[in-house]
């Protein structure tokens, strides 16, 4: 507590609830909702998910048969998907036909985190990828299409044994590989599942972090708020920097989602191309 | 005053960060886990994956790489036929250096045929000339021929008479012609 205002209270609204808060009042889910396990952050992702139907579907319809585009905003959002097809998804999942059935599910990726994370820059509303659930459940749905791919592409064991690099040369006519074989398979499942960890942590420690850092300096205001002639300048200053911090976290919000896009790309391309 | 102040810039803000729930204790935590979120997450992921996979995605992809293709194409026509204009134009050019050497070969020709054309003419004018000439000399030579036969004859006939009358000898003409004709000889002898 400081200056009666308590950082856990301001950092409230990085956290999932079953209640929007506006200045104004709160408002309470309804119960059947609540009942249904729906808080914050579900609607949060079904105005993302709602979002995304009134882009991509009418965009899809503009597109049908290699139309050009015209408009800025279709254009723009054309930018995005040709740029992360073209020098995300391929490149780090190899060639163009190998890449082909993943480019849905990347592009549908980068727009959900990327629409969950503006959601925080939303007034009143939240980050749903501020919460290691939603990240935790992204990452694992691609953890699940990266072990299918490794599965479909070199088969169930192979997929397992071959994270294994070979290691050349012998110790005692021994072969190497037969020694650390086995503590490098160990290693190397379990550097897979903390890349995948890592995913979700990353994603979500960098929305959450942002916002809580927003709270800690909008807190500054209360907490100088004994004297007039500290508060005034702390104010000015907060207030700038705040509108700082917002800009910084837009740009965190895209950079997130490339790098959570990128990343499965690349745990994608390593499950078809092993060592 | 200043508290009201405070609360209208923090809202004003944009941040809502003053609207948690006071009345319950507000974990830190963002590793809590919360199965109906991530049931509803899921959910909602697979779907929008599934339907705009289907409804988007997709077609979206097909589109993209119709139009590339479709671009590339074009891309291609538009080098071959940029090879073709190339191919075209070194013929052309080809064409063009051809006829050039062409016309020159018919200029040198129609020099050369005028030239021989006009050494003829010239050729044909001095041996008319030269026939003129011989022509023109042959008459000089047979007048002139003629008019010292005149000559000679007159001063013969003349000298025959003088001498006739100087001698009064009437000579015959027999006599006379032989007269005449031994003055001639000695005269072509003297010429």
């Amino acid at each position: 507590m400081a200056g009666g205002i308590n950082i856990a209270d301001l950092a409230g609204h990085v956290k999932d609830s079953y209640e929007f808060h506006f200045p104004w009042g709160h408002y309470e889910l309804p119960q059947v909702l609540q009942t249904l396990g729906i808080s914050k952050y579900v609607i949060i992702e079904f105005a993302a998910a709602a979002l995304m139907f009134a882009i991509f579907i009418p965009f899809a319809k503009k597109i049908s048969g290699g139309k050009q585009i015209k408009g800025r905003f279709w254009n723009c959002i054309e930018v995005f998907l040709i740029y992360l097809k073209d020098q995300v998804i391929v490149p780090s999942i190899g060639s163009k036909e190998q890449a082909a059935p993943y480019v849905p599910y990347l592009w549908t990726l980068f727009f959900f985190v990327l629409f969950c994370n503006l959601g925080g820059l939303v007034p009143w509303m939240g980050s749903p990828t501020g919460s290691a659930v939603v990240t935790g459940v992204l990452a694992l749905v691609t953890l699940t299409v990266v072990i299918a791919t490794g599965i479909k592409r070199h088969g169930a064991i192979g997929f397992w044994t071959g994270m294994v690099p070979h290691i050349e040369g012998k110790v005692g006519g021994i072969e190497l590989s037969a020694v650390l074989g086995p503590f490098m398979f160990v290693l190397e499942v379990f550097s897979f599942f903390v890349k995948h960890i890592t995913l979700c942590i990353r994603l979500m420690a960098n929305m959450y972090g942002g916002h809580l850092m927003l709270a800690v300096f909008l807190a500054f205001i209360p907490m100088a708020a004994w004297s007039i002639f500290i508060w005034l300048p702390v104010t000015f200053c907060v207030i700038i920097t705040a509108v700082a911090v917002n800009f910084l976290e837009l740009l965190v919000a895209f950079l997130q989602a490339y790098i959570f896009t990128f990343l499965t790309s690349v745990y994608i391309g390593m499950s078809i191309h092993q060592h | 005053m200043i508290r009201f102040i405070t609360t209208a810039v923090v809202l004003l803000n944009a941040l809502p960060v003053l609207a948690a729930d006071h009345g319950k204790e507000v974990s830190l935590n963002p590793l809590e886990w919360a199965s109906n979120t991530a049931f509803w997450t899921f959910v909602i992921f697979a779907a929008v994956c599934a339907i705009l996979g289907k409804l988007a995605f997709k077609p979206i992809a097909k589109a993209l790489d119709d139009r590339e293709q479709s671009i590339s194409g074009q891309i291609e026509a538009a080098a071959k036929a940029n090879e073709e204009a190339k191919s075209v134009l070194a013929l052309y050019n080809q064409k063009l250096d051809e006829s050039r050497e062409e016309v020159r070969q018919i200029i040198e020709a129609a020099k050369k045929d005028a030239q021989s054309v006009a050494d003829g003419i010239v050729a044909k004018a001095r041996e008319a000339a030269g026939q003129e000439r011989d022509r023109a000399m042959k008459e000089i030579d047979s007048a002139a021929t003629a008019a010292l036969q005149n000559i000679a004859e007159r001063s013969a006939t003349l000298a025959t008479s003088l001498a006739g009358k100087m001698i009064r000898v009437e000579v015959k003409p027999e006599t006379h012609r032989d007269m005449i004709q031994e003055a001639l000889n000695g005269f072509k002898t003297v010429s």
